[in-house]
């Protein structure tokens, strides 16, 4: 009989927002089967919703993630919107447009930068997230804040977008556009690099959409799911750009799709900017809801985002659901981490594999327990731990 | 004739009264009621008869009277919700999760948040309540009350 050894790690600890335990089933160094429990940051937000009005949700909504904050007050104000039933003023898309693509921009960067950490390529982390900066700096001039934008209302946009500022992002974009090309070359040629994304973290283009995978995870296995293009909202219907697939269904493809989708975005906000009507930017809206219900969605940097309100005639939702891309994308992450006849996962490959459909990345620093196979023993490491391993330190 | 309208009729042509309503909301939004019994046949013709695959998520409304089970599903960018109703006195429901695989967790999240049965699904632990969770608690149910809830776990902590 064996005797389990578990060593914690955590479960306090100063960079923990989203905790996740995944347990990795390992024989040897060969991971060959992983499961996932959640919840430990479950915040009972449906349930609070139901007690505020739709004006004070939007900025719960956007307190909902720290990072793409944008497309849940978006996709809330989208579902709410649609059963008042009242067209929004052209302007207000147009900005709408710009703040989802904004947003894009930098958690894409900020993604690589997390990326090129996790296999331990820190030069491109340092510059990557130095040039995340500019794009920071430019998000809290068009919506006057860093993270949490409250750049969208019920009815339309609360802040215009004036002549000066859009030159000004113009600008930025034109610096930013010539140094994602820099990362997407170093990120194609850097051998290092490569060696530890090639053929990592495999999502067949069947699992992806038998497990309905969202986001650039999809679309790095060759599914062409993206929101924006399907079910155009906001501007999206009048400006063209490419839906980026790769085929080659491993962490390379997932880099290479957000690096491209970073470039489409660029020119997606120049385009914004150049066919953005004039006018007002919103349209006052009754705060008591007529009694229906609607689905508000978009694509968010990790993929889609979907909200359903219902109404009950009151000016608070009788029931909100929200689905954030992430959990969409959890399913994948057991088959990614099983070796299957010439696929072998490695310990070392784990965080990188996890890290490759973005999840809040704090989460994935709580614990990874793992089993041994052939004695049932199970230890703890915390992803830090693992880290050291994957970058050659030992044990 | 619209890819809404198509949706529709191939549901009508298959299951005639069963589909107690059909509404498009607009161009893309589209939202289909049926019994509790039926929903997992319409899912069927979905996948099998439009090739529908992608599930976006599924929600659970108590509506006080009755409860809804409602999978967002995604085709060619229109949403297509499957509402099924079933009563509030024995609420269960045909897990679809051998039609697609996809909806392992968010059936899960209905079964925990509501207290709805879903027949037929592997794993009904918890997805994102704790383990010690009361047992019979249901919070997102209408006859939960915020602060009750507060209470009660605080409670049950200290």
């Amino acid at each position: 009989m064996s005797t389990a050894i578990d060593i914690p790690i955590g479960p306090q600890h100063p960079a923990l927002k989203e905790p996740i335990n995944i347990t990795c089933y390992v024989d040897g160094e060969q991971v060959v089967g992983a499961k996932l429990r959640m919840g430990y940051n479950h915040r009972g937000i449906e349930k609070a919703g139901e007690y505020q009005s739709y004006i004070q949700n939007l900025y719960l909504a956007e307190r909902i993630c720290g990072i793409c904050g944008i497309v849940h007050s978006f996709s809330l104000a989208q579902a709410t919107e649609d059963i008042i039933g009242k067209e929004l003023p052209r302007r207000a898309d147009y900005i709408r447009t710009i703040g989802l693509e904004l947003n894009r921009v930098h958690s894409h960067l900020l993604w690589l930068g997390v990326a090129a950490h996790e296999v331990g390529f820190d030069t491109l982390f340092m510059y990557v997230w130095r040039d995340r900066e500019a794009v920071m700096d430019l998000i809290e001039e068009v919506t006057g804040n860093r993270v949490t934008y409250a750049l969208v209302t019920i009815g339309g946009v609360r802040r215009d977008l004036p002549q000066e500022r859009a030159e000004k992002v113009l600008r930025v974009m034109d610096l930013l556009e010539e140094k994602v090309k820099k990362y997407k070359k170093m990120c194609i040629d850097e051998k290092t690099l490569r060696m530890r994304c090639d053929g990592v973290g495999l999502l067949r283009k069947e699992d992806a959409i038998a497990l309905c995978a969202v986001g650039p995870t999809a679309r790095a296995s060759g599914v062409p799911y993206d929101v924006r293009a399907d079910d155009p909202h906001a501007a999206y219907d009048e400006i063209p750009f490419k839906v980026v697939t790769y085929d080659t269904c491993d962490v390379t493809a997932r880099v290479l799709v957000r690096i491209d989708e970073t470039l489409e975005s660029i020119n997606i906000i120049r385009e914004a900017i150049k066919k953005m009507p004039s006018g007002p930017i919103r349209v006052r809206l009754p705060r008591v809801v007529p009694a229906g219900e609607g689905v508000g969605r978009t694509e968010a940097p990790r993929g889609e985002v979907i909200h359903y309100v219902r109404s009950n005639n009151s000016d608070k939702p009788f029931r909100w659901k929200v689905r954030a891309p992430t959990l969409a994308n959890f399913l994948s992450i057991p088959v990614m981490l099983t070796s299957k006849g010439d696929y072998v996962v490695n310990i070392a490959d784990i965080p990188i594999a996890f890290a490759s459909i973005d999840p809040c990345m704090s989460c994935t620093d709580r614990a990874i327990k793992f089993v041994d196979v052939n004695d049932g023993k199970s230890w703890v490491w915390s992803l830090s731990q693992i880290k050291r391993v994957s970058h050659g330190g030992g044990r | 004739m619209t890819l809404e309208e198509d949706v529709v009729n191939t549901l009508k042509s298959k299951l005639g009264d069963k589909i107690l309503e059909a509404r498009i909301q607009r161009p893309r939004r589209l939202f289909i009621t049926v019994n509790g019994e039926a929903y997992k046949e319409v899912v069927k013709i979905l996948k099998n008869e439009l090739g529908v695959t992608h599930l976006s998520t599924i929600t659970g409304v108590d509506a006080r009277d009755r409860f809804e089970v409602i999978p967002l599903f995604s085709y060619k960018g229109i949403v297509i919700a499957i509402k099924g109703i079933i009563p509030r006195d024995s609420p269960s429901i045909d897990s679809i999760v051998d039609v697609i695989p996809g909806a392992f967790f968010y059936e899960k999240e209905v079964h925990e948040m509501f207290g709805i049965d879903v027949k037929g699904h592997p794993d009904m632990t918890h997805l994102e309540l704790p383990d010690d969770w009361p047992e019979g608690l249901y919070p997102l149910r209408k006859d939960v009350d915020f602060q009750d809830l507060m209470k009660r776990i605080t409670k049950e902590r200290d």
